[in-house]
């Protein structure tokens, strides 16, 4: 079961935490690593623990911002949101992955063709 | 290009900021754990499988540490600068081993560079005349007939 489970690339997990963040709101570490698993159909391997490195980096770079908050249930939890220059770039990078997508796609359908 | 500059400022910041930022992600850890077992009693485990199964889901915890301290400072320089540290108390334990080190590294440098001048000064360098290629020495020689 685990074996059959998808490695992420480097650097999808960045796009992934902001696609989330981007239709989600504000969220904090759990809530985003249960929504990606729950959106990919539980299909990627995530340790959960790796979405903070992600989350640091991002917030380092000025995509999203972090602050404590409390939960529904009264949790202390630090919540995460995608900035203005967030959105840019999660545009940006969203188009940047489709693109490289279709032409790798395109490169390894064309296999039999030739 | 803006948020290499930020996020470089970020890095250094951060260094200097250590124990708060281990403090604030230590219990972000906290929290996550707890909420993921919360998840798992309403599922229907019993509270401690709940918390085993939270923690497995997490992957390992000092994995994070290091993966959230690599990724919000400079690892290179944090581990030059932890190399340094040991280097220094190693060398204030063993004075003696220490001080046989630095005089062994002192006359081998010391005794190349004096070599080092010497040959320099003598084969390398050219002679400090004009047109110092079109000096010659003459002397006679005998051979034996």
């Amino acid at each position: 079961m685990t074996e059959s489970k998808l490695d992420l690339l480097q650097g999808t997990l960045d796009l992934l935490v902001m696609r989330t963040l981007a239709s989600m709101g504000s969220l904090h570490g759990y809530g985003i690593a249960r929504r990606i698993e729950q959106v990919s159909g539980d299909e990627i391997l995530l340790n959960q623990g790796t979405i903070y490195a992600s989350l640091v980096r991002l917030q380092q770079r000025g995509w999203i911002s972090a602050e404590w908050g409390t939960s529904d249930n009264n949790r202390r939890a630090k919540y995460y949101a995608l900035t203005k220059a967030g959105k840019k770039q999660l545009a940006k990078e969203t188009a940047n992955w489709e693109r490289l997508s279709t032409v790798i796609t395109r490169v390894l359908s064309a296999q039999g063709e030739a | 290009m803006t948020f290499r500059i930020r996020e470089l400022f970020g890095c250094i910041f951060s260094i200097f900021r250590k124990r708060k930022l281990d403090d604030d992600f230590n219990e972000e850890i906290a929290s996550h754990i707890d909420m993921a077992t919360e998840e798992n009693i309403r599922a229907g485990m019993g509270p401690q499988e709940a918390r085993r199964q939270a923690v497995i889901r997490f992957g390992g915890i000092e994995a994070a540490r290091e993966l959230h301290r690599d990724a919000r400072g400079l690892p290179l320089i944090e581990k030059i600068m932890l190399d340094a540290r040991y280097a220094f108390r190693i060398f204030r334990k063993n004075p003696g081993f220490s001080l046989a080190v630095v005089i062994t590294l002192a006359l081998c440098i010391g005794a190349n560079t004096a070599i080092f001048s010497m040959l320099d000064a003598l084969i390398f360098k050219p002679l400090p005349f004009h047109e110092s290629d079109r000096i010659f020495v003459i002397y006679k020689s005998f051979y034996r007939i």
